[in-house]
């Protein structure tokens, strides 16, 4: 049954205060971030840093770096390529999922709260617990099935309106930014697919060159796996891509009703 | 069998179905009642009495008991994660379904023949 009461430790206490130093005020903005270590026992906390624009760069994540490189060494969150490629930076920024690379910090009034992506067990801070989006993800089989070509010479070739078929799906970075505000992956995550994998079904489903579409819509026929997306469209409103999830689990339904499945 | 849950595919499109139906049904009464001069007991009792009314009356109960108990079902299928109680409440929801279709069916057919 769902569960009416919060654990203790779920309480968000308020941290530490790491002042600014610097002469010019004006410039100052306000970082107030989750922090969390499951390995002291203690409650979850918000701490406070202040930060000089002046003296960093423009996006979140410089924010993030120069925290991490400068105040307080201890804070942990994931990134690598700092141009929205990767997806690692992934997190919930002012209310919204979105890559910290790629979010402006004068984009934001007022104080910038950064927490970890929802729902999801934190290993660390802003680090969440991806095990079951990519168990998921490698659920969907995301690699091309066709039976091998008679002459192995030739290549498996698509026509300009194939390709684009697949426009608006294999641009999809894996961030999780889509699933993880998507309150129906929320509720039953262990058992739905979530946006990001769905978009990921589809985008082998709809390639020309695979050969295994039917199989493929079978093993979406199920109560949760594909039908708990209720159009709720948080994930087309998170992508920090740009892309449209609920339209591609969309074209999932109807091809489900269009292949007699 | 009259238990039996739709999973997948076929709840889908049933819910879907269930909606195109129920629009213009119930656009239907909304203009149909409008035109009875006074909702009175022997006005209503008169405008079942109607067979076009009859029919309709008795498609939009069908149409909207089912779409109330596909609903009902997602949402259960939604909060109950124990499969165990998920299984039977949406079990029960279906048995109140059929009961209340039939209990509407059988007061506007008794209207409708004047018993």
């Amino acid at each position: 049954m769902a569960e009416f009461t919060l654990p203790l430790n779920s309480i968000v206490k308020t941290g530490k205060h790491f002042k600014c130093e610097s002469a010019d005020k004006k410039n100052i903005r306000i970082f107030k971030i989750y922090r969390y270590d499951p390995d002291d026992e203690k409650n979850p906390r918000v701490d406070t840093y202040e930060i000089d624009t002046s003296d960093c760069g423009p996006m979140v994540l410089d924010a993030l770096l120069k925290i991490k490189n400068e105040i307080d060494t201890t804070i942990t969150f994931r990134r690598s390529c700092r141009e929205g490629i990767c997806g690692s930076c992934s997190m919930n920024i002012d209310g919204r999922n979105t890559l910290a690379c790629t979010k402006s910090i004068d984009d934001i009034k007022g104080d910038i709260k950064i927490y970890p992506l929802p729902h999801m067990p934190v290993v660390k801070d802003l680090v969440t617990d991806l095990s079951n989006f990519y168990k998921q993800y490698e659920s969907v089989q995301p690699w091309l099935q066709a039976e091998e070509p008679e002459d192995l010479s030739s290549e498996r070739l698509q026509s300009k309106e194939e390709l684009a078929e697949l426009d608006g799906s294999d641009e999809c970075i894996l961030c999780a930014c889509c699933s993880t505000s998507c309150p129906s992956y929320w509720w039953n995550g262990d058992k739905y697919l979530g946006p990001a994998t769905l978009m990921q079904a589809y985008r082998w489903i709809a390639d020309s060159r695979d050969e295994h579409q039917k199989e493929r819509l079978e093993k979406l026929e199920d109560t949760f796996k594909l039908y708990k997306c209720h159009t709720i469209m948080n994930c087309t409103n998170a992508c920090p891509k740009g892309l449209n999830p609920a339209k591609q689990i969309a074209k999932i339904k109807s091809l489900m009703v269009s292949n007699k499945i | 069998m009259l238990l039996k849950v739709l999973h997948g595919k076929k709840h889908w499109l049933y819910h879907r179905f269930s909606t195109v139906l129920f629009f213009p049904l119930a656009l239907w009464i909304i203009y149909s009642l409008s035109l009875v001069p006074e909702i009175t007991h022997q006005n209503m009792v008169l405008w079942i009495s109607r067979t076009p009314n009859y029919i309709l009356l008795s498609v939009l109960i069908l149409v909207s008991a089912r779409h109330f108990q596909l609903g009902i079902q997602v949402i259960l299928e939604d909060y109950i994660s124990t499969i165990k109680f998920r299984d039977f409440y949406i079990k029960l929801v279906n048995l109140v379904y059929y009961l209340l279709a039939l209990f509407g069916l059988i007061v506007i057919t008794k209207i409708y023949f004047g018993v």
